[in-house]
């Protein structure tokens, strides 16, 4: 075996070793949730799923709140998504493009925001909501979400605006268009990468955000999985194989998301990465 | 003749009167946070009884509201602090102290006027002010299955005895919290050993976290854990769980488990003993209901409160409670024994169960807790001696006055 061939083999299982450790959690949970009660304790676990005990994924779907969950996550995952990129595109275009007062502060105040967490704001933010009929409404929990989402997608697209040669632009505005059709005719499709995987960073963190919907959320009917999943957690009893089975569930969209949008957003942070 | 100004006065009056008319006919709509609501058996049986307050009256509308267990106090506390949150709450009894000091609970002495309550809820007066009353109170006491043991054991080192004698075969002897993610029930398991040991946190608001008889409660519940007799890393709810599949032998836990293990397993094995402690006073775990001072609607809040205090209601209340008991004082039938002889020894320790609350430290429980269970963990793990963190953990509450 050459030099090559063994750095080769070496990095194959070294590959393979984090792929296992990356999957292996959300393995363990499928197992676990289809454990069937004698087994559950056993002395010695069960390490492969159980076919006849996947009747409790449809049990979990009959009592009706998960599928009200995941539909709730995924309306306050979508909102964020995109009130988050239509702001943001704007703000780091303007970042990116534009010359004006106060510009450094300005891009350092953003980003000292994501310092604060979520726990220190809960309360302010939901003192401001209140009066403003924001607590138990989608559009509450989507501008909460926004505001921590907006900082960091506003620096991921103004570094991908950086890389656009600004004579592209002018020759589409020379050829007629007006500033905003060169915007989103002509920049917009060059770092698209960029867009899609700050898309996939917000929706992730709509779709996974707890502390704000726990407390700005008491309808049940509007509470996302992030929240009705730590309901199964009680103080003297937790239905393992449920809690199992609804976070294999719960894990899926983000997870089919992200498998559908890694190609971008490998070739997204590359190109809001690299300046020059 | 009707002129123009009188016709319009006469709208108005009509709208005004047609409004008035129109919230009178709607209930006044409260909200009602409770743990318990969550949970996959006590749960449906007590959003049935709000339910029923709803069909019996027009004039008050009750909806529950569920909030996780892990996340409760907190979110509570936040929702208060925010100026809203549900308009009755079901707190932890500490969190009654802490709630009524900051000034967010609504006085319940009008409520309560009139009705007997159990002296568990003397408790929760604060100042002479009644801020709380029970939902549940329960005494701890020793859980064990009968098949496995067939030796009760009656002082504590029978009962190390016994535990190592049971682990064997994918069996534990014994389960009880001990890791800081489990902060508040490690502060219960623990309790039970230094008062069981005759020691107190605190007396008259002086700590008394190193006195012999508290670093003696520590001292055992050490032993338990240095035995080798516990599933490690066991959570409370996932060892419950593995006594009602058989797979502990005993555990000192409170009245209302036995009805959440046999509703996990009809034939799960259960029986109660008073715990093989050196002195009979043992812990007594409670959740009070309380109106929040942000309620919009604090007097359809008293209302529901009189309703749940009604001798009706608190049978209800108490038939799904198992070993625990309501508010008021409600005798127990004939069949509700024989079916679970284990709520006498449950119901036997009401006079020499403690709250777990330093006595006169009662609004600090959270801080002193938090303090004397990592001083805990330091010393399960090893790094340091009983003596020498319950020494630290004292001068840090002293600290705290």
């Amino acid at each position: 075996m050459t030099r090559s061939e063994f750095i080769s083999h070496a990095a194959l299982v070294i590959i393979f070793v984090l792929a296992g450790l990356a999957i292996f959690p959300f393995y363990w949970m499928f197992v676990t949730a289809t454990t069937s009660d004698a087994n559950m304790f056993a002395a010695s676990p069960q390490l492969v799923p159980s076919l006849s005990q996947l009747g409790i994924f449809a049990q979990i779907f009959e009592e009706g709140a998960v599928k009200t969950w995941l539909a709730n996550s995924f309306i306050i995952a979508a909102g964020t998504t995109v009130l988050t990129l239509a702001l943001a595109i704007p703000l780091g275009y303007a970042f990116a493009r534009f010359p004006f007062w106060g510009k450094a502060g300005v891009g350092i105040g953003l980003l000292v925001t994501q310092m604060l967490p979520e726990a220190v704001l809960v309360v302010p933010l939901f003192s401001i909501f209140s009066p403003l009929g924001l607590l138990n409404s989608y559009a509450g929990l989507i501008l909460a979400n926004t505001a921590f989402t907006l900082p960091v997608i506003t620096w991921i697209l103004k570094n991908a605006f950086d890389t656009v040669p600004v004579e592209i632009e002018e020759a589409a505005v020379l050829d007629g268009c007006t500033g905003i059709n060169a915007l989103v005719r002509v920049v917009l499709p060059v770092i698209m990468p960029s867009v899609a995987a700050s898309a996939v960073i917000a929706f992730f963190h709509g779709w996974n955000e707890y502390v704000f919907a726990l407390t700005f959320i008491t309808n049940d009917t509007l509470k996302p999985a992030s929240v009705g999943l730590a309901g199964f957690i009680g103080e003297i009893s937790t239905p393992i194989q449920s809690v199992m089975a609804v976070g294999v569930v719960y894990t899926l969209p983000a997870v089919a998301l992200y498998l559908l949008m890694q190609r971008f957003i490998v070739s997204g942070m590359a190109a809001g990465s690299v300046k020059g | 003749m009707i002129d123009r100004r009188n016709l319009m006065a006469g709208v108005a009056a009509l709208a005004l009167l047609g409004s008035v008319a129109a919230a009178a006919a709607e209930p006044a709509e409260i909200s009602f946070a409770a743990s318990m609501l969550g949970e996959p058996l006590r749960g449906p049986l007590l959003t049935a009884l709000v339910e029923e307050f709803n069909q019996s009256q027009d004039a008050v509308h009750v909806t529950p509201v569920t909030t996780p267990f892990s996340s409760f106090g907190t979110t509570m506390f936040t929702q208060m602090g925010g100026g809203g949150g549900p308009d009755v709450i079901a707190f932890d009894q500490p969190n009654i102290y802490a709630a009524a000091e900051a000034g967010l609970l609504v006085s319940l002495d009008e409520v309560v006027d009139g009705v007997t309550l159990l002296p568990g809820n003397n408790s929760l007066i604060v100042d002479g002010v009644q801020y709380g009353v029970a939902l549940d109170i329960s005494n701890y006491a020793l859980i064990y299955n009968p098949t496995l043991v067939t030796k009760v054991p009656t002082t504590f080192d029978e009962l190390v005895a016994e535990a190592k004698a049971q682990t064997k075969d994918g069996v534990y002897g014994f389960a009880f919290r001990h890791t800081q993610a489990e902060e508040a029930g490690v502060w219960y398991d623990l309790s039970n050993y230094v008062y069981g040991n005759g020691g107190h946190w605190a007396v008259d608001g002086n700590p008394t976290i190193n006195s012999a008889e508290t670093i003696a409660g520590v001292t055992a519940y050490k032993t338990l854990y240095d035995a080798n007799v516990i599933p490690k890393g066991a959570d409370a709810a996932t060892y419950r769980r593995m006594f009602a599949e058989g797979k502990i032998a005993m555990m000192i836990d409170n009245g209302g488990i036995p009805t959440v293990l046999k509703g996990t397993n009809p034939d799960a094995a259960i029986a109660a003993a008073p715990a093989p402690l050196p002195t009979k006073a043992i812990g007594q775990v409670m959740a009070a209901l309380a109106i929040n001072g942000n309620s919009k609607s604090p007097d359809a809040a008293k209302a529901f409160m009189k309703w749940f205090l009604t001798p009706e209601t608190q049978a209800k209340v108490q038939g799904f409670l198992g070993g625990s008991t309501a508010a008021t004082p409600i005798a127990r039938t004939k069949e509700e024994l024989e079916k679970a002889p284990y709520i006498e020894v449950f119901d036997s320790l009401g006079d020499v169960a403690l709250p777990f609350m330093p006595q006169g430290l009662e609004a600090e429980t959270p801080q002193v807790r938090n303090i004397v269970v990592e001083a805990v963990m330091r010393v399960l793990a090893g790094q340091t001696d009983v003596a020498a963190a319950m020494n630290e953990a004292q001068s840090q509450v002293e600290a705290l006055r």
